[in-house]
C-alpha cells in the first residue's frame, strides 16, 4: 500500500506554510501562486481546506496525455509529469475532474503534485498535522 | 495546611483532577513556599510565571523564601507580555 | 535577494502609478517594514502637513522576511502622519495582504495626493489600475472585500480597505485586510479615507528569493521547532492573547472604568475559559483559531455570538463566525467600560472589523464618554437617548455600531477621547498620550510600561516597548529607563523584519531573527546590527515628531496616572514615577533635558 497525503481540514489554520514549502521544493522560491497544494478559504475566511492531487487510480490526466508525458511512479504511487515530454497542450488539465493539474505559464508545461519523490514537503511544513503523509487507517485495515 | 490556588492559562491543567474552573483548595505541608506550591503541583519551577500571594505579586527574591500560612490565596499565572 | 527591488509610487491627484527602484541604501540602514517605511515617509513629506490633507503620504511597507517561509512572515506596516496624534503613525498587520504585495513585485507601496473621486487600486503583478470605487464607497470592509473578489472573479485576491469609519475620518479608523486583521492604531484608515482611497486589491504571482537558501531553510527549521516546543506558544495557540487577562487581573494592572481602578469584578466572564465554555443552551463562544500568513502559532480567535443575545436576535446576518476577542479587545470592551457580557464584547469586535476602527481607542473613548455621562457633563440629550453608564452592554453595542457608521453620537466618539473631552470642557477625563488611548496595562501598576507609553512615538501603545518582566518583578520605577529604552530599540528592529512581534514571547530568541535576516539578505546581519538599526529607527521617528511640532512636553501621562494612587492590587498606593524615570531615559537616549536629539546622537546613528 502506497502512502498518501492525508488531509484533515478541521486542523488547518490557513498559515500557507505548505504552499511555501511546495513552491520552494519545486521552484527554489517562495511563491504560493506556484504551489501544487492550495488552501481554499470558505465561510468568510473562517474555514480553510487544503486541496491537492489524490494520485487517483483512474489518473485521467495520464490517460489523456497525447505525448505520454505523464506516468505513475511505481515506488511512490505518484502520477508525475516528465517535463521533457510535456508539450503544454493542456489536455490533461481538462481531463482532470479535480482541477489539480495546472498549466504553468513560466515554462509552458503542466505542474501537479509529485509527492516530492516520497518526502512531501507540505506535510513536513504543516505545523498542525492537517496534512500528514501516511497510510490511511481504512486502507491499513483492509490490508 | 489548606491554601487556595487560582490559576491562569495552561497552569489550570496543574490543578487536581476533578477541579471545576480555575481555582482549587489544596493541602500542602507546613513551611511550603509560593514556589513550593508550583513544585507541589508538578509545574516547571524554572519556567516563567507570575505568582500573586493574597493580592500582591511575589518578587523573585521572595518566591522560595517566605512560607505560606493556612488559608493563604496564591495565584499562579502566565507571565505578563504584550498582546 | 529577499527584496523585489522595486516600490510602487501612486499619485492619486495625478492618477498615476509608477514602479521605481527600491532605495537599497535606505533598506540597508533601516531594514524594512517599520524602519524603511519611516525613512520613505521622512523623505517624501513635510511632517508639518495636515494629517488629513493631500500632502500626507500613506505607505504600505513589507519587510525583508515578508513572504518567506520564516514563521509569521505575513507582516506589513502602514505608515503616515496620524490624525489622532499629529505624530508619526505606524501600525502593522498580519493576514495575507502584506505577503501578496511582495509577491506582486513590490516591497513597498507609497500613496501620495488625493483623488477627486473615490477609487481603489487594483494590482495584478505589473498591471496596476486606479479604478472607480463608486460601487463600494459607503460600504463596509466586509462588503468591499466580497465585492472586489466577485467583481474581478478571483477569490484569491487580497484586499486592504478602510471601511466607513475611514471614509468618515474617524480619528482612530484602521486599515483592515483579509476581513479580520488590521493595521489598527493611530488612525491610518482615516488617512486612507481622506485620500478617497477605498481599498488596495492585490494579486501576485512572483516568488520571493533569499540570498542563501540552504542556510535560510536551516534557520526556518530551527525557528519552527523553537515555536513548536514552547509552552507560551502553546498557550497562545489554545487561549489566544486573552490568556493574559487573568494574569493582569490577579496582578492588579487591568485598567477598569477609565482607570478608576485596576481589577475588574467581571473578568472571569470574559476570559479564555469563558470563551471556551459550553453554555446550558449548547452555545460556545469559541469556534476555532486561525493563522496569519506563514504563522505556525495561530493566535487569532474565531468566535460566534449566541443567537439569543440581544445584539443579534433580529439580525441574522451576524449569525456567522468571525474574528473573536483578543486581549486588547477584551480589555477595551470589558474592564475599560465595565461590561462583562461576552456576547456584547464579541459583537462590538465584529463592528470594529466590519466598519474598520481601532477597538483600543474606541474603548478608551467610550470609557471617557461614560465618565462624562456619569458625572453629568453630558446627558441622554447628547447621546441619542442612550444611557452611557459604565457596565451597560447596550451602550457598548449601540455605540460600537454608531461609531462605525458615523451616526449621531457615534460621530462625536469618532473624534477620539482627547478632542471629545476638550469639546465638553473636561480634557482631564481623556486617558491618552499624544492623543492616542491606552492599551490594557495601567502605568501605575507597571512603571516601565508607563514610561514606554509616555515616550512612544505614536502615543499610548503597548507594542513598542516591553518591560513586563521587570515591572512584574519590581513595582517601583527603579532602573526601568534602561529596559524601556532597550526594548523600544529591540522591538523597532523586529517590527522592521516582516515577522510578528508575538514570536518573541513564544520561543524565539533575538538571535533567531538575526540568523534569518543574515541568510535572507546579501549583507551581514547580527543582533548588534539589529539593535543599532532599531535605535536609528526610533530616533528617526522622534525626529519626525519633533519636526511635526511635538516637544518633550508631550512625553507625559494623564494626571490620573501621575497623581491618583492605586487603591488595590500589587502596586497599591503607587502613582507612575515618570518625573524620576524620564530624565534617566532622555540621558540614555542621548537626548537633551528637554527631549531634543543631540547632534552627537544624530551623528552616531548616521541620521
Amino acid at each position: 500500500m502506497h502512502k498518501s497525503l492525508i488531509i484533515d481540514a478541521d486542523k488547518c489554520t490557513s498559515c500557507l506554510q505548505c504552499e511555501m514549502a511546495c513552491s520552494y521544493q519545486h521552484t527554489g522560491t517562495f511563491n504560493p501562486a506556484r504551489s501544487r497544494i492550495k488552501i481554499f478559504e470558505v465561510e468568510h475566511g473562517i474555514r480553510a481546506i487544503p486541496y491537492t492531487c489524490t494520485q487517483c487510480a483512474e489518473a485521467w490526466c495520464m490517460q489523456a496525455c497525447p505525448t505520454s508525458a505523464i506516468s505513475r511512479n511505481a515506488e511512490t504511487g505518484a502520477v508525475e509529469v516528465t517535463d521533457s515530454k510535456c508539450v503544454g497542450c493542456k489536455v490533461c488539465t481538462v481531463a482532470c475532474p479535480y482541477g489539480t493539474i495546472n498549466y504553468n505559464q513560466d515554462n509552458g508545461k503542466v505542474i501537479k503534485c509529485d509527492l516530492c519523490g516520497g518526502d512531501p514537503q507540505c506535510a513536513v511544513a504543516c505545523p498542525t498535522d492537517a496534512i500528514i503523509y501516511g497510510v490511511p487507517v481504512a486502507d491499513e485495515q483492509a490490508a | 495546611m489548606k491554601i487556595t490556588v487560582k490559576t491562569g492559562g495552561l497552569f489550570t491543567r496543574l490543578l487536581p483532577e476533578g477541579t471545576r474552573g480555575n481555582t482549587a483548595d489544596i493541602d500542602v505541608p507546613g513551611g511550603t513556599t509560593p514556589l513550593g506550591v508550583v513544585r507541589h503541583l508538578g509545574g516547571d519551577v524554572d519556567g516563567r510565571f507570575l505568582l500573586v500571594l493574597n493580592g500582591k505579586a511575589v518578587p523573585p527574591s521572595e518566591r522560595d523564601a517566605n512560607p505560606l500560612g493556612d488559608g493563604d490565596h496564591l495565584s499562579v499565572m502566565p507571565p505578563l507580555k504584550g498582546g | 535577494m529577499a527584496w523585489q527591488g522595486q516600490i510602487l509610487r501612486v499619485n492619486l491627484t495625478r492618477g498615476t502609478a509608477e514602479p521605481e527602484p527600491l532605495n537599497m541604501a535606505w533598506a540597508e540602514a533601516y531594514m524594512g517594514e517599520r524602519g524603511l517605511g519611516t525613512k520613505y515617509l521622512w523623505e517624501n513629506m513635510d511632517p508639518k502637513a495636515d494629517a488629513l490633507g493631500p500632502e500626507n503620504v500613506l505607505i504600505f511597507a513589507t519587510g525583508p522576511l515578508t513572504g518567506t517561509m520564516a514563521p509569521t512572515s505575513g507582516r506589513y506596516a502602514v505608515l503616515c502622519k496620524g490624525p489622532l496624534t499629529n505624530a508619526i503613525a505606524c501600525s502593522n498587520s498580519g493576514g495575507k495582504f502584506g505577503a501578496e504585495l511582495k509577491f506582486a513585485g513590490y516591497d513597498l507601496l507609497l500613496v501620495e495626493g488625493r483623488s477627486e473621486q473615490p477609487v481603489y487600486l487594483n494590482i495584478v503583478d505589473d498591471k496596476v489600475e486606479i479604478l472607480s470605487a463608486a460601487p463600494i464607497w459607503g460600504t463596509s470592509v466586509w462588503h468591499t472585500e466580497d465585492w472586489i473578489k466577485e467583481h474581478h472573479r478571483d477569490p484569491l485576491i487580497k484586499v486592504a480597505s478602510c471601511g466607513e469609519a475611514g471614509e468618515q475620518l474617524v480619528r482612530f479608523a484602521c486599515v483592515v485586510n483579509d476581513l479580520h486583521r488590521a493595521a489598527g492604531r493611530s488612525g491610518v484608515g482615516a488617512v486612507m479615507g481622506s485620500k478617497n482611497l477605498k481599498a488596495v486589491a492585490v494579486r501576485g504571482t512572483r516568488g520571493v528569493n533569499v540570498a542563501d537558501p540552504a542556510r535560510f531553510m536551516e534557520a526556518v527549521r530551527d525557528t519552527h521547532k523553537a515555536l513548536a516546543e514552547n509552552e507560551s506558544r502553546k498557550e497562545l495557540t489554545e487561549l489566544g492573547t486573552n490568556a493574559m487577562i487573568d494574569a493582569m487581573q490577579e496582578f492588579g494592572g487591568l485598567p477598569t472604568r477609565n482607570f478608576e481602578t485596576v481589577k475588574f469584578e467581571g473578568t472571569e466572564k470574559i476570559n479564555p475559559a469563558a470563551m471556551w465554555e459550553t453554555r446550558a443552551n449548547g452555545h460556545r463562544n469559541m469556534v476555532t483559531n486561525k493563522a496569519c500568513f506563514g504563522c505556525t502559532i495561530a493566535c487569532g480567535r474565531v468566535a460566534h455570538i449566541d443567537e439569543t443575545h440581544f445584539s443579534i436576535v433580529n439580525r441574522p446576518e451576524y449569525r456567522v463566525a468571525s474574528g473573536g476577542l483578543e486581549y486588547e479587545t477584551a480589555f477595551a470592551f470589558g474592564p475599560m467600560v465595565g461590561v462583562d457580557d461576552l456576547d456584547a464584547l464579541t459583537f462590538a469586535g465584529y463592528m470594529t472589523n466590519e466598519h474598520g476602527y481601532d477597538p483600543i481607542s474606541f474603548g478608551g473613548t467610550l470609557a471617557a464618554a461614560m465618565e462624562l455621562f456619569e458625572k453629568g457633563i453630558i446627558t441622554e440629550a447628547d447621546t441619542d437617548g442612550i444611557a452611557l453608564n459604565f457596565g451597560s452592554a447596550e451602550a457598548l453595542t449601540v455605540m460600537a455600531e454608531k461609531v462605525g457608521t458615523g451616526e449621531g453620537f457615534g460621530a462625536i466618539l469618532g473624534m477620539g477621547s482627547r478632542l471629545m473631552c476638550e469639546k465638553y470642557g473636561h480634557p482631564e477625563i481623556a486617558m491618552h498620550v499624544k492623543g492616542q488611548e491606552f492599551a490594557g496595562y495601567d502605568g501605575r501598576a507597571l512603571q516601565g510600561m508607563g514610561l514606554g507609553y509616555a515616550t512612544s512615538n505614536r502615543g499610548a501603545c503597548h507594542l513598542k516597548h516591553a518591560v513586563f518582566e521587570e515591572d512584574m518583578e519590581d513595582i517601583s520605577g527603579n532602573g526601568k529607563a534602561k529596559p524601556c529604552k532597550d526594548s523600544q530599540d529591540r522591538i523597532a528592529a523586529v517590527d522592521s523584519t516582516g515577522l510578528c512581534l508575538f514570536v518573541m514571547d513564544a520561543g524565539f530568541e533575538y538571535g533567531h531573527f538575526a540568523r534569518l535576516l543574515d541568510a535572507d539578505l546579501e549583507t551581514e546581519w547580527s543582533e548588534d546590527r539589529m539593535l543599532e538599526t532599531g535605535e536609528r529607527i526610533w530616533n528617526l521617528e522622534r525626529r519626525f515628531n519633533l519636526a511635526a511640532g511635538l516637544t518633550g512636553a508631550d512625553d507625559t501621562l494623564p494626571k490620573r496616572l501621575l497623581e491618583v494612587p492605586l487603591r488595590e492590587g500589587s502596586a497599591e498606593g503607587k502613582v507612575n514615577e515618570l518625573g524620576r524615570m524620564l530624565p534617566e531615559y532622555y540621558a540614555l537616549r542621548g537626548w537633551t533635558e528637554d527631549g531634543q536629539i543631540t547632534n552627537d546622537t544624530m551623528e552616531r546613528l548616521g541620521l
